[in-house]
């Protein structure tokens, strides 16, 4: 068993928040405001690193410009205040902004010209043949302006069935994923801290 | 009165506590981590082509690693960085820069810089960690555009342009791999977006296993080189580097993992349908 | 013009940042870095923001003597963590050390619980009830079947099995479902940019 307090802090705070599989409890409740809390501390903390390296530092150099975007910064907080909530419609903006110039500049290439070019492939096996009509009949699946019927509903049913692989194959990975997660909380409690495993 | 009993087992089937449900599931799960046995395990393409890339880095070259992760995925993607920064540590004169636009990456290249160390690199001329810009995909952009203005300082508060290492990178074009981990957004999608699709600088991914259908047709058109898929991944690459690690150790509980979550698929459909058997033939 | 002039300037800093990728102006991309460090600075403040939502709740509890126990438990942990950090930096030791024994491990049993909630659904909720919900279920456990090494276990060459449902059939989805998403995001965008869609904004005047 181990001697060291991290790993003794580190396995019971698991083994308290795994006693809610058995039922709500008190030490649930603690366990799991003690980690929203720690959780929240830590996004201020590297907030305000960001904040230091990234404006007061270079204000300090002399770039006093950057007192605007700290300006709006706090202009957020508004959203508190019911008389002035309207002033934090500008940081606001100021994010959506980079936010949609971001996207528009990138996806049309990287996620449509790019995969629109990877459907043209001879259609000379099984595999093309799927992978083509299974893209058609998935982005037909979204066209809402025309009734699925006839063609066009064939080719949303092939959509259909296609995605209904796409999403088992999600499945089947998000299994493996949270039993991974497990794997990694059972490493600190039986590795780390009772030393079962070596 | 037979079909009775039956009807009563089935439907008490259907009606098991979750909580033997989860015990099931936690014993043997842990049996394999006590008692472990090894299991052959296939090398994807995707990971040879990792494994090449990582290879052929020459003397000069620098590595950038993204730590997109939040310690919430830790688990599954953690084990894959540990493997490729060993199979970097034996690499001569090859540098690796981190970075992280999730508030807990710059915590995870840290974890992971004993290897280095242990290999002789020292911090600031070997391997620097810049630390997390906010601001998600605009950032990335950010760094990918100018590296230093992005990041005046690095993470342990060291002025960026008094690191030699980063004198031999400006921008992303002069990086000769970037290897993404990723959790969730930004994503493989936001770095193809503002560093692939502009630099074309080769980008691989290390990301949680769910997320990887959803990714498959980055991998497919040429915009990632690779895919490394969670704790297989991590497995895969082990295999390669010839050196059991947390990944290796894992596929025998997660094998056994699969058996169990397979078993009540089964079982809960049987005695689903069974149910509805019963039902339909005690009514007519 | 309390909802106009916030939907000029994200009209402006949207533009601004296009017209940066596709013109090979100096000036363009100076100012295109100055916007994104502005992001960056607001995204920190937002940050805090998120938090001064959870502390005004919890204040409030303890105000009113309603679960007081938990929220104190909540509000010291974050003036703690936020005050360590701030005081010694997030790369000390102090602060690592308490990032490792509690944050991280604590994050991951959060997660994890998924696992469990996974198998009591597979067992109660993932029922084949129609051809479709079928295919989802026979596909997804092929893929299982293939991501550990019970498919070797079958046959050696099982994980062709695997590999074709994922590069084939999943690729050919998955490839539809990023398009289609794709272009109603730029459509988003678009009616986000030139200001038709405001809800962003929030409500009031």
């Amino acid at each position: 068993m181990s001697t060291n307090v991290g790993d003794w802090l580190a396995a019971l705070s698991i083994l308290a928040l795994y006693s809610f599989l058995y039922k709500e409890n008190p030490v649930y409740r603690f366990a799991e405001h003690l980690f929203v809390g720690i959780s929240a501390g830590h996004a201020i903390a590297m907030a305000y690193g960001n904040v230091r390296d990234v404006a007061v530092k270079p204000m300090l150099d002399g770039r006093w410009v950057l007192a605007f975007p700290c300006l709006l910064g706090i202009l957020l907080f508004a959203r508190f205040s019911k008389k002035n909530s309207w002033l934090a419609r500008y940081p606001v903006a100021l994010i959506t902004g980079i936010g949609t110039g971001m996207a528009l500049r990138g996806i049309p290439s990287s996620q449509i010209l790019a995969q629109l070019n990877g459907i043209f492939i001879p259609l000379t096996n099984i595999s093309n043949i799927i992978l083509f009509f299974g893209v058609i009949g998935a982005l037909v699946y979204f066209l809402f302006t025309k009734e699925h019927k006839g063609i066009v509903g064939g080719f949303a049913s092939v959509g259909k069935w296609i995605m209904m692989v796409s999403f088992g194959a999600t499945f089947g990975t998000t299994v493996f994923e949270r039993l991974s997660l497990f794997i990694g909380t059972l490493n600190t409690v039986l590795g780390d801290w009772l030393g079962i495993i070596k | 009165m037979a079909a009775e009993t039956k009807g009563g087992f089935v439907e008490k089937l259907q009606h098991v506590d979750r909580r033997i449900l989860y015990l099931v599931l936690a014993v043997l799960v842990a049996i394999p981590l006590i008692w472990p046995f090894t299991l052959p395990l296939q090398v994807s393409p995707a990971v040879y082509s990792l494994y090449d890339h990582v290879e052929s880095l020459k003397s000069g070259d620098v590595v950038l690693m993204s730590f997109d992760y939040s310690a919430g995925g830790a688990p599954d993607i953690h084990p894959q960085v540990e493997a490729i920064v060993r199979h970097l540590a034996k690499k001569d004169g090859v540098g690796l820069v981190t970075v992280g636009f999730f508030p807990d990456g710059p915590m995870f290249a840290e974890k992971v810089f004993w290897i280095l160390e242990e290999a002789g690199k020292t911090y600031g001329e070997d391997f620097v960690n810049l630390g997390y810009r906010a601001g998600g995909e605009g950032a990335i952009a950010m760094l990918a555009s100018d590296v230093k203005a992005a990041f005046q300082t690095d993470f342990r508060g060291n002025d960026t342009s008094s690191l030699p290492l980063l004198q031999k990178v400006k921008s992303a074009r002069d990086f000769s791999l970037i290897i993404e981990f990723a959790g969730g957004s930004p994503g493989p999608p936001e770095w193809i977006r503002q560093v692939q699709a502009v630099y074309r600088v080769p980008l691989a991914v290390g990301i949680s296993t769910s997320m990887v259908p959803a990714n498959m047709p980055f991998l497919e058109s040429g915009q990632l080189i690779s895919i490394l898929s969670g704790l297989r991944g991590a497995a895969e690459y082990e295999v390669l580097l010839g050196e059991a690690g947390k990944g290796s150790a894992a596929m025998s509980s997660q094998t056994l993992g699969h058996l169990v979550i397979m078993v009540f698929l089964i079982v809960g459909n049987v005695s689903y349908f069974l149910t509805r058997k019963n039902s339909s033939r005690r009514i007519s | 013009m309390r909802r106009e002039l916030p939907s000029v300037v994200l009209f402006v800093v949207g533009l601004l940042l296009i017209l940066e990728r596709f013109l090979n102006v100096g000036l363009l991309a100076e100012v295109g870095q100055e916007i994104r460090t502005w992001g960056i600075i607001v995204a920190a403040f937002a940050v805090a923001v998120a938090s001064m939502n959870l502390i005004v709740v919890h204040v409030r509890n303890v105000r009113q003597h309603k679960n007081v126990v938990y929220s104190l438990t909540l509000l010291l942990a974050l003036v703690g963590m936020a005050g360590l950090g701030i005081a010694t930096g997030t790369d000390s030791s102090g602060y690592k050390f308490w990032y490792n024994s509690l944050l991280s491990p604590m994050s991951s049993a959060m997660f994890a619980m998924l696992a469990f909630y996974i198998a009591s659904a597979a067992y109660r909720a993932f029922i084949a009830k129609n051809a479709e919900a079928a295919v989802l279920l026979i596909s997804a456990v092929l893929l299982m079947l293939g991501n550990v090494a019970l498919g070797e276990m079958i046959h050696p060459n099982y994980g062709a099995v695997s590999s074709w449902i994922m590069n084939v059939p999943n690729l050919a989805g998955q490839r539809g479902m990023m398009i289609a998403s794709a272009i109603g995001a730029v459509a988003t965008s678009l009616r986000v940019l030139v200001g038709i869609d405001r809800t962003h904004f929030g409500g009031g005047e």
